[in-house]
Formats: structure tokens, C-alpha cells, sequence
């Protein structure tokens, strides 16, 4: 694929393809989503979103068996669920359960259904699932101090099928939660110490394979792996690099297979880790400008 | 292309900063060795050659350097709080998107251009050139043998407590040694020809590197843990010759085209010096016979008759026998010693060449001085073939190695770390730098490590006593694969072969978005639904690949496919999409092979892939199938009525959405317009019907809930207007009629009044 020159009129905040790689939604500062069709090395822009009030932070593909959905959220404090249906865009619900600015969307693993995880300045999480005819049922919890910048489901664990998501927030701290079916809410289930700074982006490697992993992103510079063992109980924290990156990590992003990892920060650089057989973390790539 | 380093990265000073194009490709000077003859004196048919083809080093991870790169002053870049985010394609592990964010909402300052911009990379951390593919899959359907088979995933060859026939227990383990042989030497010779294919299409780049790499830890792992026993020695020998290829062919050349190639002073003590140490005994034996010594005879017959023993004696050096026999070695290296013992006891004449040959019966009767020329793997075979030929030695060569050498301070490549790590019989390491250079060959590899039970000092990798180090390698090669499209199939292949309890999880997961590219593709990928029975996932792939094929205009596979998935609103749907088209152009769509199959003057026998609907499909087609016929009655003029009769048909079937209606409706308008010859078209009880039609319509919109009449009244509006500005060429297209009406409304009118001018002419007809 080839840059693509010009997309929005302003700083770009998020950029995400679908399942099938054929649709690219971004999102910007502009205030706008735009849907690109992805043939090979071509692309086109068959879709511009306007419905939010402020940046537009993050997107998020559903699972295609709930049909081609697409979530925003944005500075607005809203998220908004857009569809296709036969070629068209329609804004199908709005959340707008938030004070402030929210931060992350992501679908939950689609055996759990529609659900949305929301993350939220206002210090909150919600999390939505959206009934036929664009019902929403929210589920609010209070999160972290000051403000949840980022949050992130599990994979669907066998047998018991718990639904656990990670968040990062503004309490520099990443706590793990749990859904509890008999208060029929998310409980705090870890709240891990270890960064000194704002964590930035939390996110669970989607492996359905091996042990869990965590990646988290701080203001601190620095980028965290918190694993887990099928039989453990403990979290085990390893810190990716001895030493600090040379700015703010902003982001965190496992392969689709989970085991590389993607680092973004605020130096010019993009790198690339991957876990060696002896549990240490190596350098895959770098991406560099 | 991707490069590694020899090390771990642990601190970010550690990570380099060249760029892909700046990997040294000069050529380091060695070549391989010649005789007198300029022929290649040990290279093997199909054998790739280590050093003379391929002198990349690794020495970095891969780093992409993006085109038109969208920071162009990082100060300035930081002082404005932007950061750099990445994206990663969902079906392609190295594949993504870089942009320019920012980092704090409240600082907000205007972009420039190129930060609006999406930058697409492609890190390409799995080689996916068609010899790799092969050379992976090949690989894994050999393996597929022992990966299924629970005896080979631990060893228990040492176990005292074998219970049985003694003879059966005996046969069952050699059975399984040969067994794991084979594979070690599928692997060594697929990874070869992989080598080979890959310099033979002239593509090779670092990864090829890497794969020389790896086959020079494969010589030494297969000679210590895997080869006969009989062929250790020989075995040891290729590696060290496979790994660096000695003496300098240029130099070789230089000293065989003297006059007398004896006395060339680099003779003794480099050429056949290197031959010695490198077990190359037969090259040796012959080069002495080129190198014209024999005219000693005449001139110093002491020394020729010393040379000529040498000479013997190394023509005498049994790799195979020795390799078992210590009895027949020790009397070979006996008349060594008593050779070089008679040393002292002889006058010489020529005392420079003595001594120099001297030195080398010193060094093959196990006295060896070690020279700055030499590496450390020469020392070691030195020290093996020479001294003892016995694995069980091979610490104490080793220590003798670490006395002279600063290991492993002084290496620089993965390959020389690996082996030593062999050596060391740190299996682990060894396996986490195979890793580096390659995830499938270790991963192939750690599976046969396993089996023959070098794994069984270490502790499994996690609590969990079943997690087995081949099987977390098994899992990373799982991964690679699953995230790089023309690895997929042997990335479900091994996941279901492992049986993992996450299984059809998995393919769930990954086989929709595997790209078919053929029929072939698409039959496994049901034949792996239909195996672990999984129905719903079957019918996914294909509603995916129908649309896929959709896309590229290929209807009628696309519509069985979609049947196949057993989706009706999907495939009715579609079907009603291709009848809107067909009614928008005023004709059949013009798939051939779509048309044929619906229409019936063509018999099933007579079409070339004998398609068979389904009769979901048909049911759903029929529609689109009589508007064809209509067309084709009302253009070619020969059946006109029967057109009408059908047409008539279709507006009353009860599904029809009604959006269609008034483009339907509209086809009459040519017979009730003012035309003298058409007039009199329609006798009064067809006009009826027509009333009756265009009165259905209305009553269909009354009766549908508000916002549903709205929606259709805007769709057919929408279809009404699309229609008449598109193009029609057709001479009896309703759009050529005088005075077209522009809306559905005016339609309507038009059709009503014109309807009422032929009653009213009919009216007065039959007066």
C-alpha cells in the first residue's frame, strides 16, 4: 500500500483495519472518521463519519459477524456506533454516558457478544453491550484517579469463560478486572504498582496459546510486560528495555498473533519485540523515518 | 529482508542504526579450495558452499526506513508533543501504518501536511518467498509423523527401568534413532536446497544468510547428537569445512602453478598444513603428489622417504574406523609418534623443508602448536582427530581451545555462538540463537532435540509440567505462520496435529482470513471445517470468498457460494441487487455465464461446468431470470405479448420489494404512448390489469408503517432517477419515449392518463 497523502485535515489519532484487511477506518483531530477500501496497493475513500464534536481518538472494528460496525469515541465525551448497510453509513446508537473526554473503544472477543469497553478522563469504564435496535446497556464502574487513558480486553479464557479486561490510567497504576456474575458488574481484581508516570496504553496480547501478557505504555518512558502462567496465580512484571525509551511510550500494539509487540512513542521511532525462548524480550524491528 | 544480531539488545544504545542498504554484501576474501587442477577439492555435488557464495554478516534486527519519511525535525517534533503511533494489519504479522498523533489534547497546534498522511511498512519478519514456503511446509509434512506420535515428545533411552523383551526394547530404540536420523537429514537437506533455490533465483539477501547460518549449527548438531557413530569424525570435518571454506583458493593457485610447488615457503606450513588440520586427507595425499617432492629421491632420499611416510600416513587416516575403533587408531597414531620420534635420529639435508614437515607429523601424532592463522573450530577437529577420536573428550579439546582463544569474547557470528553452546552442551542457548536466525528450523529442530532427550536436564519452561520447550517453539512457528498468508495452511496444519485444546478456537480465528486463491484453497479450507466440524465456520469462508469473488465480478460462483453458505437473506439479497441492476440498464447484466445458466433455451448438458442451483438460489434468481425474458420478448418484437404477460407476473409476485415497482411499471409506457401503430396495444381487460398493478402499488405504500413508505418511496425515487440519466442505447428502451416523466409521480400520472386515452379509444372502437 502506498501513503496515503492528505487524509484528514488535521493530526491523525487512530488507524485501524478491519478484520479481513479490506477496510481502513481513521480517525483525527478534524473531527471526522473516514472509511478507505483497501485493494492491494490501491486505496479509496468511500466514506467520511461526522457526528462528533471534538478529536476524535480511537476506532474500533466489531467482529464481522455482527455485520460492519464501527466504533468511535472522541473528546466530545460520546462514543458512537456507526453501520453499513448496503453501501451506507448510518450512526446506529450513541453512549454517552461520560464527563469527559474518552479516551479508548475496543470490542470485546466476539464470543462474549457486542460489547464495547469505554475508557474515560472523567475516571471511569463503561462497558456496553448493544441489544437489536441499538439498546444499550452500560455497565460503570469507577476506574482510576484522575482520569483511564487506555483499557483492553482478554482473550476468551477457557473453560470458565471469564470476561477480564486491563486498564491504564492518570494513577500511574494497571489494574486487572473481572466480571462477577452475582454482582453483576467488573470488580477490581489487580491493581499493579511499577509505573512512576501516567500509563498511557494498556494492552492483552490476544495469544490464545500460551501464558498471558500484558505490554503497558507510561509517560515514564518506560514499557512494562506483566506475564501470567496457565497455573500461576502471580503476575510476573519484566520491564522491556533495562534502560528508558527516550521519550513518553504512547502506544502498545500486539500482533494479531500476540507474539510481537509494537512500541510507539514520542521519539521518531516504532520498534518491534518479541520474547525469547528464555522469557527475555528482543528486539524484532524498528520502524525508523 | 531481515538481519539479526548476535546479541541481546538490552540497552537502546545497543540498538544500531544502519539501514537495510547499508549490510556489508563484500565479498571477505575466502574461497574455496582447489587442486593443482583448478578443480574444487571438497565440494559436494548440491552442497552450498559457505563462504564463496554468501559473505553477509548479520549484525542488526531489521529496521524499515519509511519513504518520504514524515518527521523531518525530531526537536521540534518532541517540542510539539506528537508521537508516532502504529497500527498493525490484521492479516499480515509485519505489515501496518504509521501517522502522527499528539500526546496531550491540550496542546493543539496545526498539523503540516505531511503529518495528515498514512505511511504504510511492511517489517518483513517472516520470509515469505515461495522457497521458504516450501521449504516450511515440506519440512512440517515430514515431521507430521513424530509431532503426532506422544513417544517422541520425551526420551526415556536412558531409563533403567525398561521393562520387556530385552531384544524388542533394543529394536525399538534404534528403530526410533533412525527415525530421528531420517528427519535430521530431511531437515539439513531441505534447508540446503532452500539455500540453493534461493541463490539459484538470485534473490538471496540476509535471510538466505541467515539459513547458511543455520545449516552450519545443523553439521555440528547432527555430528555430536545426531549422525552415526561411525561418521563423527567425517561429519566433523564437513562442518568445519562447510562452516569456512580453507586455504585460499588464490593462494592455492599461486603455490601449485610454481615449478615446484615443494618449495613454494607457503607449502608446507600454510597449504598442506590447512589440509591436515582440516581432515582433508585425500586432497592432501594428492597435492603432495602434484607438488613434485619426489625429486627429493635424487636429492635428499632421507627426507623423501620422511614425506613419503607422512604421506602414507595420512593416506592411512580411517575416518570411519576410528570413529569406532580405538584400537586401530591407536596403532595409526603409534607410527606417527615412532615418525616422529625417528626425526631426530636423521641428518637431513634440506633442513628448512624437514622441519617443516616435522612440524606437521608433530602435529598428527597429537603434539600441536597452535598457529595465529588458526580458528578455534580447526583447533577443536585438530584436537579430536588427532589426539583422541572421542566425544567423550570434547570438553577437556574444548578447554585446550579456551586456553588460546578468548571465547566467547572474540566471535562474532551467531553461527560460531551456536556451536559453542552445542559444544558446551547448553541446549537452550543454543536453541534461543536458532530462534534468532529462525523460528520454524528451531522449532524443527528443538522437536528432534526433545525426542532424543537433550532436553531432559532442563525444567520445563512453566509450572505447567506439559509445556514442553519444543512445544513453546511448536507455538511460536504457529504464530509466524497464522500471521503471513502463504504460511497459513501449515500454520492450521500443525495446530490441529498438535491438537491444542485450543484448537478450533484457533481456526476459527485464523482461517477466514486465509486468501484463497484457487478452488483447491478453498476446498481445504472446508475439508479443515468438515474435519473438526465446524459448520458455522464453513459457511463464514464461504459468504467471504462469495463476496471476494462478487467483487471481482464473478457472480454466479459468487451466488453458490453464498448458497453454499446457507445465508437466504444473503443470497436474496444479492440476487435482487443483480435484478436492480438489470433494471437500471434495461437489459440482462451481461454475465455470460450467469445469463446461460438461467436461461432455459440452454440445456444443463450443454453447458461447459454443468452449474447446479441449489433451490434456495433458483427460488431467488427466478426473479432476475424473468426479467431477462421479458427483455428479450419486448426487444426482439417476435413475442411481445408474452413479454407483457410475464412482466405482468413479476409485478404481482407478492415478494417483490416495492421499490422495484415503478421501474417496472414504467416498460408499459412505450405501448400506451401516443403512438398510432401502439394504440390500440392493450385492449380493455389488459388495461384493467395495468389500473389494477399501478393500484397495488399504491395500496402496498398505505399499508407499509410510515417510516418503511418513506424509505421506499425515496428508494424507488432514487432507482427512478438513477434510471433515466443512466445510458440506454436501446432503440425500444422506455427511456426513448417523448416527454419521459422525471419523477415517479409524474410516472404514475403519465401512466394513468394514458391508460385512460386508450380506454377511451378502445371505448369508442368497439362503439
Amino acid at each position: 500500500m502506498v501513503t496515503i497523502g492528505n487524509a484528514h485535515d488535521d493530526l491523525i489519532h487512530d488507524a485501524v483495519l478491519d478484520y479481513y484487511g479490506r477496510r481502513l477506518a481513521t480517525c483525527s483531530s478534524d473531527k471526522t472518521i473516514k472509511i478507505f477500501e483497501i485493494d492491494g496497493e490501491n486505496q479509496r475513500l468511500v466514506e467520511t463519519l461526522i457526528g462528533h464534536e471534538g478529536p476524535v481518538w480511537q476506532v474500533a472494528w466489531a467482529h464481522p459477524k455482527f455485520g460492519v460496525i464501527l466504533a468511535s469515541c472522541s473528546y466530545d465525551g460520546k462514543v458512537l456506533i456507526w453501520k453499513e448497510d448496503n453501501g451506507v453509513w448510518n450512526k446506529v446508537a450513541e453512549h454517552s454516558v461520560h464527563q469527559a473526554s474518552v479516551n479508548s473503544v475496543s470490542w470485546a472477543p466476539h464470543e462474549y457478544g457486542p460489547v464495547l469497553l469505554c475508557a474515560s478522563s472523567d475516571g471511569k469504564i463503561s462497558i456496553v453491550e448493544f441489544k437489536d435496535g441499538g439498546a444499550l446497556e452500560p455497565i460503570v464502574i469507577q476506574g482510576h484517579a484522575i482520569g483511564v487513558n487506555a483499557a483492553s480486553w482478554a482473550p476468551i479464557s477457557l473453560p470458565d469463560n471469564t470476561r477480564r479486561f486491563v486498564s491504564g490510567g492518570c494513577d500511574n497504576l494497571v489494574k486487572i478486572w473481572r466480571y462477577d456474575d452475582a454482582a453483576k458488574t467488573f470488580i477490581e481484581e489487580e491493581a499493579f504498582q511499577g509505573h512512576s508516570d501516567w500509563v498511557r496504553d494498556v494492552a492483552w496480547s490476544p495469544s490464545r496459546l500460551s501464558k498471558s501478557y500484558i505490554a503497558t505504555a507510561s509517560q515514564d518512558r518506560t514499557v512494562l510486560i506483566w506475564t501470567k502462567d496457565g497455573k500461576s496465580n502471580k503476575w510476573e512484571k519484566q520491564p522491556l528495555t533495562k534502560e528508558k525509551f527516550p521519550d513518553v511510550c504512547w502506544r502498545a500494539s500486539w500482533s494479531l498473533s500476540g507474539n510481537v509487540l509494537a512500541i510507539s512513542g514520542g521519539d521518531n521511532k516504532v520498534t518491534l519485540w518479541k520474547e525469547n525462548i528464555q522469557g527475555k524480550w528482543e528486539s524484532a524491528g524498528e520502524v525508523d523515518q | 529482508m531481515s538481519v539479526l544480531t548476535s546479541k541481546r539488545i538490552d540497552t537502546l544504545e545497543d540498538i544500531p542504526s544502519i539501514i537495510f542498504n547499508d549490510v556489508d554484501h563484500s565479498n571477505n576474501g575466502n574461497k574455496s579450495a582447489t587442486t593443482s587442477n583448478g578443480q574444487h577439492a571438497y565440494d559436494e555435488d548440491d552442497e552450498v558452499n559457505a563462504d564463496s557464495d554468501l559473505d553477509m554478516k548479520s549484525e542488526a534486527f531489521p529496521i524499515i526506513t519509511i519513504d518520504d519519511p514524515p518527521i523531518s525535525n525530531v526537536q521540534q517534533f518532541q517540542e510539539l508533543r506528537r508521537s508516532l503511533k502504529i497500527t498493525l494489519n490484521p492479516l499480515q504479522g509485519g505489515e501496518g501504518m504509521l501517522f502522527i498523533s499528539q500526546g496531550d489534547e491540550e496542546v493543539h497546534l496545526a498539523p503540516f501536511e505531511e503529518e495528515t498522511k498514512l505511511y504504510p511498512f511492511t517489517v518483513e519478519t517472516v520470509d515469505d518467498s515461495k522457497s521458504y514456503v516450501q521449504y516450511v511446509s515440506q519440512t512440517y509434512e515430514q515431521f507430521k509423523i513424530i509431532l503426532k506420535d506422544n513417544q517422541f515428545k520425551s526420551f526415556d533411552g536412558d531409563d533403567d527401568l525398561d521393562i520387556g523383551l530385552e531384544n524388542t526394547i533394543t529394536e525399538n530404540k534404534k528403530q526410533r534413532r533412525l527415525v530421528l536420523q531420517r528427519l535430521f537429514e530431511c531437515l539439513s537437506k531441505n534447508l540446503n536446497d532452500l539455500v540453493l533455490n534461493q541463490l539459484k533465483s538470485g534473490m538471496h539477501d540476509s535471510d538466505t544468510y541467515k539459513y547458511n547460518e543455520l545449516l552450519d549449527i545443523l553439521n555440528l548438531l547432527n555430528a555430536l547428537e545426531f549422525g552415526d557413530s561411525t561418521q563423527t569424525i567425517t561429519l566433523l570435518i564437513m562442518w568445519v569445512n562447510r562452516a569456512q571454506v580453507e586455504p585460499d583458493e588464490v593462494l592455492v593457485e599461486n603455490i601449485m602453478n610454481e615449478e615446484k610447488p615443494y618449495e613454494h615457503p607457503l607449502f608446507w606450513s600454510y597449504l598442506i598444513s590447512k589440509l591436515v588440520k582440516r581432515g582433508l586427507f585425500q586432497v592432501a595425499v594428492d597435492v603432495l603428489n602434484e607438488s613434485k617432492y619426489q625429486e627429493l629421491q635424487e636429492i635428499d632420499g632421507k627426507l623423501f622417504l620422511f614425506i613419503q611416510d607422512f604421506q602414507t600416513l595420512l593416506s592411512n587416516y580411517d575416518t570411519v574406523g576410528f570413529a569406532t575403533s580405538s584400537k586401530s587408531f591407536l596403532q595409526w597414531k603409534q607410527a606417527a609418534c615412532q615418525l616422529r620420534d625417528s626425526y631426530s635420529d636423521v641428518d637431513f639435508k634440506r633442513l628448512g623443508t624437514s622441519a617443516q614437515v616435522f612440524e606437521l607429523v608433530s602435529l598428527i601424532s597429537g603434539n600441536h602448536s597452535i598457529d595465529p592463522s588458526d580458528s578455534w573450530y580447526e583447533v577443536l577437529l585438530v584436537n579430536y582427530m588427532y589426539s583422541f577420536p572421542s566425544k567423550e573428550f570434547i570438553l577437556e579439546y574444548m578447554a585446550i581451545v579456551s586456553q588460546n582463544f578468548n571465547l566467547p569474547g572474540q566471535i562474532e557470528t551467531v553461527w560460531e555462538l551456536a556451536c559453542l553452546d552445542l559444544l558446551e552442551k547448553n541446549y537452550l542457548r543454543m536453541l534461543t540463537r536458532l530462534e534468532m536466525l529462525d523460528t520454524a528450523t528451531s522449532a524443527f529442530v528443538s522437536v528432534l532435540c526433545e525426542a532424543q532427550g537433550l532436553f531432559k536436564e532442563y525444567i520445563t519452561l512453566s509450572d505447567d509440567d506439559s509445556f514442553l520447550i519444543s512445544e513453546y517453539l511448536l507455538r511460536n512457528l504457529i504464530y509466524s505462520c497464522l500471521s503471513n498468508n502463504p504460511l497459513l495452511p501449515t500454520g492450521i496444519g500443525l495446530t490441529i496435529t498438535l491438537n491444542n485444546e485450543n484448537c478450533r478456537e484457533l481456526v476459527s480465528e485464523f482461517l477466514p482470513r486465509f486468501e484463497c486463491l484457487t478452488n483447491d484453497d478453498l476446498e481445504w479450507c472446508l475439508s479443515i471445517c468438515a474435519n473438526l466440524k465446524l459448520p458455522d465456520l464453513s459457511a463464514r469462508i464461504c459468504k467471504i470468498q462469495g463476496q471476494n469473488l462478487k467483487d471481482k465480478g464473478l457472480l454466479l460462483e459468487s451466488l453458490l457460494l453464498f448458497s453454499k453458505s446457507g445465508d437466504i437473506p444473503l443470497v436474496a439479497n444479492t440476487c435482487w441487487l443483480i435484478f436492480e441492476n438489470a433494471l437500471l440498464l434495461g437489459h440482462s447484466i451481461g454475465d455470460k455465464l450467469l445469463d446461460s445458466v438461467i436461461s432455459d433455451q440452454v440445456n444443463a448438458e450443454d453447458r461447459s461446468d454443468n452449474v447446479e442451483l441449489s433451490p434456495v438460489l433458483r427460488q431467488c434468481i427466478s426473479p432476475y431470470a424473468i426479467l431477462c425474458r421479458v427483455y428479450n420478448y419486448l426487444s426482439s418484437g417476435s413475442n411481445v405479448r408474452m413479454g407483457i404477460s410475464l412482466l405482468i407476473k413479476l409485478l404481482r409476485f407478492p415478494f417483490l420489494p416495492p421499490k422495484f415497482q415503478p421501474l417496472l411499471l414504467a416498460q408499459f409506457l412505450p405501448f400506451l404512448t401516443s403512438n398510432d401503430s401502439r394504440k390500440a396495444f392493450f385492449n380493455t381487460q389488459e388495461l384493467v390489469i395495468i389500473i389494477e398493478l399501478l393500484n397495488e402499488y399504491d395500496s402496498r405504500l398505505k399499508h407499509d408503517v410510515p417510516d418503511a413508505r418513506k424509505s421506499s418511496v425515496l428508494q424507488a425515487d432514487l432507482l427512478y432517477q438513477l434510471a433515466i440519466s443512466g445510458d440506454y442505447n436501446k432503440a425500444d428502451d422506455w427511456r426513448k419515449t417523448k416527454r419521459l416523466p422525471q419523477t415517479v409521480s409524474e410516472l404514475l400520472i403519465t401512466l394513468r392518463k394514458n391508460i385512460a386515452i386508450q380506454l377511451s379509444y378502445n371505448f369508442s372502437q368497439e362503439k
